[in-house]
């Protein structure tokens, strides 16, 4: 393509993202096609791509096609294979896109479309993409070093404990958090459960499957769990309406919540080979395959939004999470714009499979861009919705009130009408008893997305089938991120003990196994415990905690970030690691604040301690006051550690900047690349 | 210099293949598509790491062979976190 072609194609691309973005911007009263979010999303994704990325890699970390990476240098076969770039993106980008994105902008759209959309888009481009760009390379160029490796040696000792410290916690309040979304989308509803239950005993039968029939044949095995779960999907419905089945798979939060504790258990304490790998296998498959439909599906049937750009919570008093705009819905979309758990990949698995240098560009920034398009899409899943549809089934009964007559009375004085008997017919079309206080964001967006594809595929008679698939396809990776999270989590404290007691570290070691497993699972199963018993549902109080901790992970990656270029001799770009740091630290430090020390008990934790303390006890305010104590000192707690973090790196900086320090970057040595005859130089 | 003390140092030839795309000047892009896809999935579904695993021992694959290479994967696998 000739120059004059190229500056014509980008000035058109400039040109169409400005007008899509400016119409989504100012755009009042009428409602607007969902198009419009694709074409401003692709254009500025494509912009940042091309501009900002390609900037980075040459200005900022100059990166070396000439270098040989760990993959190369490091070749076992085994965890350091230098792989295709194409095969890295697939792999990284199945690692990073879990519930997240799709949650997070689902709960942010009772502000309006817009907030959500702007902040993905400028999180993603600007801080997620950069992050997770960043931390790849510079694990690339350390061996494949973790990211508390990295803050062990690039910033000081404490910030590495305290990195592992946050970890830890933070694991443990997302699989809380991720297991209260599932029990909320399944509770009281037998076809939900009878789907999800029966992907257990699929996923049993595919490890058995695969180590006994037919080793190693893996596709093939999850294309016939594919098949069985969709026999599930359907058989649910014969479930639901037999009265007999349906008693059996009926049951209420706290039930589910103790089903989801002792399976976390089960799933942590038995061989990989037997749960574990073949539901991550199935759970990736139904992903990569459901949300390329939905995109399709957006695309070619172009749904009208009917979500208003703003609502009038931007003022703090929405009912899905109490709180104004800055900075709540900075910290309730984590991924899709900038997630600190990225961090913990671009410096895992991803690292050992680059071959060359420049492939990095691709995979870290290119990766985030791809997730944050899922976000886009999950915005406009919940966006397609009627707004006083989604508030009722996002809205707790402690706001709104117990009964649908009263729930829909509130909802329809906000400026949303719905009517009980709207409800009702809606939840008879998706085969739910009711779809009232079912806070937690898969229902709605479950809802959303049947109801872009009733439009087409089946019309309104498949679209039971469709909430159903997308129950089914949430919860499925959720468990799977709760299964692969309580095993994490449980490693992790393994390492930990086994330097108190060496046993204790032994990995097969079984009263390890189980007492470590215990841990975890006995602490995200508290958080789950206490979402499920509290009377705002649970979300309104723990998602913030989970979006806190996350943003707060993000902090310290962009704190590694920006130590290694100053390091590197690069401080005059360090503003493209720092700025989004600033934002972050900004946002989640006055989230923190306002969590935990805020006078209006819908948002503060003590406050809300203090209106219960204040109110007639019993034996459940009791329990209600400690939880708003302890996710309180939870909150504090890992602000302090991260507080921690950022004042050992601006002293690394300071005495790098002011000369005391000499600057030098703690890389592998360079060794050049062989791969070069077979894949030639190309940025 | 290499820090890793886990690594296999074999000889070149020894080596396990890389996990490119085969790729070949007759092809068409939708069939080079199209193979680039399966090479991801077969990544991203281990099946590449298994017969990676299968040169790299010179062995058939059998359950036997898959049970090793089950072990040899399990703590690796059970590291990896999932994002959220």
């Amino acid at each position: 393509m000739s120059k004059l072609s190229r500056v014509f194609l980008w000035t058109f691309i400039s040109l169409a993202g400005a007008f899509a973005l400016g119409t989504i911007a100012v755009h009042r009263g009428e409602e607007i096609n969902a198009l419009w979010l694709v074409v401003a999303a692709v254009c500025c994704y494509a912009l940042g791509y091309r501009f900002y990325s390609k900037f980075i890699a040459a200005k900022v970390l100059g990166l070396e096609p000439l270098r040989a990476t760990p993959a190369e240098r490091l070749d076992n076969g085994r965890d350091f294979v230098p792989s295709n770039k194409w095969v890295v993106f697939g792999h990284h980008f199945a690692a990073i896109a879990g519930p997240g994105p799709l949650v997070g902008p689902v709960l942010a759209a009772q502000f309006g479309y817009l907030p959500g959309t702007l902040w993905i888009l400028a999180g993603a481009i600007f801080g997620g993409c950069v992050q997770d760009f960043v931390i790849l390379l510079f694990s690339v160029r350390r061996d494949g070093k973790s990211l508390t490796e990295m803050v062990k040696s690039e910033i000081g000792r404490v910030g590495g404990f305290v990195a592992y410290a946050a970890v830890i916690a933070i694991i443990v309040i997302l699989l809380g958090v991720a297991a209260l979304i599932v029990v909320n989308a399944l509770k009281a509803s037998p076809w939900g459960t009878f789907t999800i239950a029966m992907t257990i005993p699929i996923a049993l039968l595919m490890g058995l499957y695969l180590r006994a029939l037919r080793p190693g044949k893996v596709l093939e095995s999850s294309v016939l769990g594919f098949i069985l779960v969709m026999l599930a999907v359907v058989g649910g419905q014969w479930v639901s309406v037999t009265p007999s089945w349906a008693r059996l798979f009926t049951f209420s939060a706290p039930a589910l919540a103790a089903m989801i504790i002792v399976y976390g258990f089960a799933a942590s304490a038995l061989p990989v080979w037997l749960l574990l790998a073949p539901r991550d296998y199935l759970s990736t498959f139904v992903k990569l395959g459901t949300i390329a439909v939905l995109a399709l599906g957006i695309v070619a049937l172009r749904p009208t939004l009917h979500m208003p750009p703003l609502t009038r919570f931007i003022d703090g008093t929405g009912p899905v999470f109490a709180g104004s705009i800055f900075p709540f819905a900075f910290i309730t979309i984590a991924c899709g714009a900038i997630s600190g758990f990225h961090a913990l990949i671009a410096s895992g698995t991803t690292p050992k499979l680059i071959s060359r240098e420049p492939e990095i560009r691709m995979v870290g920034y290119g990766a985030m861009l791809a997730e944050s398009m899922v976000a886009i899409m999950a915005t406009i899943a919940a966006c397609v919705l009627q707004p006083g549809v989604y508030f009722a089934i996002n809205s707790p009964a402690g706001i709104v009130g117990q009964l649908p007559a009263a729930a829909t009375a509130t909802i329809s004085a906000w400026g949303f009408p719905v009517t009980a008997a709207e409800m009702q017919s809606l939840a008879q079309a998706v085969g739910e008893q009711t779809l009232f206080n079912r806070t937690g964001g898969a229902p709605a967006f479950a809802l959303g997305m049947a109801h872009i594809f009733a439009r087409t595929l089946g019309g309104q008679t498949l679209m039971a089938l469709w909430y159903h698939f997308a129950i089914m396809f949430e919860a499925l990776f959720i468990l799977t991120v709760l299964d692969a999270g309580t095993r994490v989590g449980r490693f992790m404290v393994q390492d930990a003990l086994g330097h108190i007691w060496k046993p204790l570290g032994r990995t097969s070691w079984y009263p390890s196994i189980l007492a470590t497993s215990a841990v975890i699972v006995g602490a995200w199963g508290y958080f789950l415990w206490q979402g499920v018993k509290d009377p705002l549902g649970g979300i309104n109080s723990l998602w913030p905690l989970f979006g806190i901790s996350n943003q707060l992970l993000a902090t310290v990656a962009l704190c590694v970030a920006t130590t290694i270029i100053i390091k590197m001799g690069r401080g005059c770009y360090a503003v493209v690691t720092l700025a989004p740091l600033c934002w972050l630290v900004a946002a989640t430090f006055t989230a923190s604040y306002q969590k935990v020390l805020s006078l209006n008990p819908r948002i503060g934790f003590l406050a809300h301690a203090r209106q219960l303390a204040s109110s007639p006890s019993s034996g459940a305010t009791a329990r209600l006051i400690f939880n708003d104590r302890l996710d309180a000192a939870v909150t504090a707690i890992l602000v302090v550690m991260v507080a921690s973090i950022l004042i050992e790196s601006g002293l690394e900086w300071s005495r790098i900047l002011s000369g005391r320090k000499p600057a030098g970057v703690k890389e592998a040595p360079f060794v050049p690349t062989r791969l070069l005859s077979q894949s030639g130089v190309s940025q | 210099m290499n820090k890793n003390p886990h690594v296999c140092h074999s000889e070149p030839s020894e080596k396990p293949p890389r996990t490119a795309p085969r790729q070949s000047p007759a092809r068409g892009p939708l069939s080079r598509l199209l193979q680039t896809l399966a090479d991801i999935l077969r990544e991203i579904f281990d099946e590449a790491a298994y017969t990676r695993f299968l040169a790299r021992h010179h062995r058939p694959s059998s359950r036997t062979a898959y049970a090793a290479f089950l072990r040899e994967t399990e703590i690796a696998r059970a590291r990896h976190p999932r994002c959220c």
